[in-house]
């Protein structure tokens, strides 16, 4: 049987490995891969609203100067109903296109939300791309607001509408860059010193490559949970540094007050291979730290750890510490 | 080199080109230095070397994103396609579109006669039969075009000519854009929306057509149609062929992958209804400030006959001016 395109993309496809996050991977000439994080419907739609509404905003503004004419006795006459017919057509049909194209893939709602339209290869869009997302920007928003590309990013990879997959482009988000990968390593906390460690001084990168993934913003583990995992690091590192916590002014202190009568006790590895991070990894800034809110609502919070911490240990119970394991 | 050292001599410049690329991307493109773009595109290859290296060292996942995202800031900005001119643009319209239409000709032959035959066939039905014109046109239609073609100065709305010309054409561009526009879109569905529009246009003008000159006015019909028919109604058939071979790449694959298929014909469908908008805009400017001239009519028929002519022979015979050498 002679297979169609859709019928092999539905049945007998060659699948890469299923993606389970909205990242996308592309490969540069220079043979090194990068990330680009997906935008979703949410984003999209909300950036589609703001367009529309800037639409609907300028065509008011239009027929309102068209008829503030007439009112001045200037009379609408067929040229500025002309006009207005003109601007109709280009809101309608050519907004996309035009913005996508001049911007290198943004319409005034992308802006606001930081969204980009890029080629599936990363590179920006020329004007084919843009006036044919453009143009079938039509078909997507059949039967009712954009039910059709809802159908058409729930069923491909890249989240693409009808106008992405016939025009192989992809939105892509730039909001969700560096800030919200942080770590959340506050380097206040006070680092081991030098006396109570009778071994050696130094830990491999890889040891704190692996203590940085572990305090990623972006991983949701809970405070437990991380406590059960620095465990397994603390007690190598504490063995290869010869650690003695019995000369260890800071040992179990946390960096600020601690938050009512308790003692914060509850998670001594957490404390300890965070002091270590701070203590052998470099303290060098890279990037832009960027403190203003992510646009998805995620509090961006660097440096604010110890405290939350604190809080989390404060909240915790004897009867969770029993039931949390 | 361990990554301490790696970071204080490397972080400099990964805040250089960030800066530079803010910079570059706040100017316009014709105020770049050349200097400015050379250290850009050294810069992006050393880190892209950085990435690979942190990546292959594991020297922190932190590090790698935040380089991913240079890497992806610099590719964006750097990879682009060609700048288009207009010459581009004008060569693509006169002699690139006429290529691939004859390149497409299957599509454009199946859309002339899903368009054509309902029109014919509508045309004389009604001519034979006015019921079914009354059929197919509801009555306000009907009425409106008997009273536009009852006179010869057609399309003429009061007021002054130039304004009165003005609105009419920029009516003919919003509305007739528009349909082309949506002929080409609906073929998203694997063009059954084109199908169905060809067949439900081609009735509805063959109706309309045949109704006006079945009341007498086709005279004053004919000679107003057929100047900016022959853009009009070509237009019409590239559009409906747009949106049937922008279908066909869901179809049809000829050798290539699912994906690279659809691309492909959306690729040519996408040049093929960019031409039938410019035909479009040449057709209303046709239909607003000539075709309502109040000049006899065989002058009309010999324009028309003429802008026939021309547009059949441009689709049928142009060709880029460096190919003929070839």
């Amino acid at each position: 049987m002679k297979s169609t395109p859709v019928l092999t993309a539905l049945t007998t496809a060659p699948r890469p490995p299923r993606q389970v996050d909205t990242r996308w991977t592309v490969e540069t000439p220079e043979g090194v891969d990068f990330q680009f994080e997906l935008a979703g419907p949410g984003k999209r739609g909300l950036a589609r609203v703001i367009d529309v509404l800037l639409i609907i905003t300028v065509i008011a503004a239009v027929a309102l100067a068209a008829g503030i004419l007439g009112m001045a006795g200037l009379g609408v006459d067929g040229l500025s109903l002309a006009v207005i017919l003109i601007t109709l057509f280009v809101l309608f049909w050519l907004y996309p296109a035009l913005f996508e194209w001049l911007t290198g893939g943004r319409t005034p709602g992308k802006m606001v939300l930081n969204l980009r339209v890029v080629r599936t290869n990363g590179t920006p869009i020329g004007f084919l791309e843009a006036f044919g997302r453009s143009l079938l920007l039509a078909a997507d928003v059949l039967p009712g607001p954009g039910t059709v590309a809802l159908l058409s990013m729930t069923c491909t990879e890249r989240l693409q509408r009808l106008g992405d997959v016939f025009f192989d482009t992809m939105v892509i988000d730039e909001g969700t860059g560096v800030a919200a990968r942080q770590t959340i390593i506050d380097r206040r906390l006070p680092p081991l010193a030098r006396a109570c460690c009778s071994r050696s001084f130094q830990l491999p990168t890889r040891t704190l490559t692996a203590i940085e993934r572990l305090f990623e913003r972006s991983r949701p583990i809970s405070p437990m949970r991380r406590e059960e995992l620095a465990l397994r690091l603390a007690n190598p590192i504490a063995h290869v540094l010869g650690y003695r916590p019995e000369l260890d002014d800071h040992a179990l202190l946390l960096p600020r007050e601690p938050v009512g009568e308790r003692p914060p006790m509850a998670f001594p590895s957490t404390l300890f291979v965070l002091r270590a991070y701070v203590t052998f990894s470099p303290d060098i800034e890279f990037g832009n730290p960027v403190n203003k809110p992510d646009v998805n609502g995620e509090r961006s919070r660097p440096g604010d750890v110890p405290v939350e911490l604190a809080e989390e240990i404060v909240e915790l119970d004897a009867n969770e510490l029993k039931e949390g394991s | 080199m361990n990554r301490v050292r790696f970071l204080r001599q490397r972080q400099g410049e990964w805040a250089a080109f960030e800066k530079l690329l803010v910079q570059l991307r706040q100017t316009r493109r014709s105020k770049w230095s050349s200097d400015s773009l050379g250290d850009l595109s050294r810069m992006y290859r050393s880190i892209c070397y950085d990435l690979s290296l942190v990546r292959s060292r594991e020297w922190g996942d932190q590090l790698e994103k935040y380089l991913n995202d240079l890497v992806a800031r610099g590719h964006n900005f750097l990879y682009r396609a060609p700048p288009g001119n207009l010459w581009a643009v004008v060569e693509f319209v006169v002699f690139g579109f006429p290529v691939l239409l004859r390149k497409r000709k299957g599509f454009f032959l199946a859309s002339l006669a899903l368009f054509g035959i309902p029109f014919v066939v509508a045309m004389v039905a009604t001519l034979i039969e006015p019921d079914v014109g009354r059929y197919l046109l509801p009555g306000e239609t009907r009425d409106s075009l008997e009273q536009m073609y009852a006179t010869p100065d057609i399309g003429e709305e009061g007021g002054d000519f130039a304004t009165g010309r003005s609105l009419m054409a920029s009516f003919y561009v919003f509305n007739n854009v528009g349909i082309a526009f949506r002929l080409f879109a609906l073929g998203a569905f694997f063009g059954i929306g084109t199908i169905h529009q060809l067949l439900f246009n081609g009735l509805t003008l063959g109706a309309a057509t045949g109704h006006v000159i079945g009341v007498g006015h086709g005279a004053n019909f004919c000679s107003f149609v057929i100047s900016h028919g022959s853009f009009e109604l070509t237009a019409l058939v590239v559009a409906g062929a747009s949106g049937l071979l922008l279908g066909w790449g869901l179809i049809y694959r000829g050798g290539m992958s699912a994906g690279e298929s659809l691309r492909t014909h959306a690729r040519e469908a996408i040049q093929l209804i960019a031409g039938a908008g410019v035909m479009l805009g040449v057709a209303a400017l046709i239909e607003g400030f000539f075709s309502p001239l109040p000049i006899p009519h065989f002058i009309k028929y010999a324009v028309g006959g003429l802008l026939w002519i021309v547009v059949i022979g441009w689709l049928l015979l142009a060709r880029s001016p460096g190919s003929e050498t070839r």
